[in-house]
């Protein structure tokens, strides 16, 4: 079930997964929330910072996000899609619904 | 008195481990503890909202509570009154905390003179207050709206040049 609870934990794990991401980038140490100086700053030290906040959005600018190429059947609008490529959802269904009429399923 | 009692809400974000009252923001952050019938409450700056949902709960109930740095939450942590007291007011300068603390009506400034009457610190009161005082009423020129700006807003500015004063009432009552 994709509720509220699902949501929140799904942001969880986002903001998690980018915070682990830059703590490398404080060599030098940081200052947490409480004003106190760490060396080697967690997690934790970011709650409730500037950080924290900017990453708890899902919009991002990155191109292997924003560009990607998205299937769906419904889409109006044609772009080049190599289909032979493996792992492909709609090259699967091609194949299954090719796989149903030899067998006159379909 | 027991930490179940201290819980503010029917949340699931609130849990207690090792005699610790924790509350979960993506991790585990130490709340409150209990230590000789005195509720400690960790002055957490970064889950506000939560700290000040707290102490209204601590105060509706009426137990007797103080305020501790987080970093006392860890045992290796050297004890030192002048860091508590400190830490006071440094959140006190915030806007989050003034602001909740106030529409909450909670007396933070007795809450401090009555823990160093306690712990009988009262003498460092007064160099902890200048330092943060100095900080609060820094200003700087900005070239661009040419007039003085601080980084603190004007009612914690004006809030701090007679605090010492509200804590020395409070020494007296």
């Amino acid at each position: 079930m994709r509720d509220r609870a699902w949501r929140r934990y799904k942001q969880d794990v986002k903001v998690l997964q980018r915070l682990h991401d830059i703590i490398c980038t404080y060599g030098y140490g940081r200052k947490d929330e409480n004003g106190v100086y760490l060396v080697n700053p967690s997690i934790k030290s970011f709650i409730g910072s500037e950080e924290y906040c900017r990453f708890k959005t899902y919009t991002t600018d990155k191109h292997d996000s924003r560009y990607k190429t998205k299937y769906s059947p419904n889409k109006k609008n044609s772009y080049y899609r190599d289909n032979n490529k493996d792992g492909r959802r709609e090259l699967d269904k091609v194949l299954f619904l090719k796989i149903l009429k030899e067998y006159g399923i379909k | 008195m027991e930490l179940s009692n201290l819980i503010p809400s029917k949340s699931d974000d609130w849990n207690i481990k090792k005699g610790t009252l924790f509350y979960k923001k993506l991790q585990n952050i130490p709340m409150a503890k209990i230590d000789d019938d005195v509720v400690y409450v960790f002055l957490e700056c970064s889950i506000p909202r939560i700290v000040i949902d707290l102490v209204r709960h601590l105060m509706k109930i009426g137990v007797e509570f103080y305020f501790l740095p987080p970093s006392w939450s860890h045992p290796a942590t050297v004890i030192d009154n002048s860091v508590v007291i400190k830490h006071y007011f440094t959140s006190y300068s915030k806007d989050k905390f003034f602001i909740g603390f106030n529409k909450i009506g909670f007396d933070m400034m007795g809450n401090l003179v009555n823990w160093c009457k306690k712990e009988d610190c009262i003498p460092l009161i007064k160099e902890n207050y200048n330092e943060i005082n100095k900080r609060v009423q820094k200003t700087y020129y900005d070239w661009y709206v040419n007039k003085e700006v601080s980084s603190y807003s004007d009612d914690i500015r004006e809030e701090f040049r007679t605090l010492y004063r509200d804590i020395q009432i409070s020494m007296i009552l």
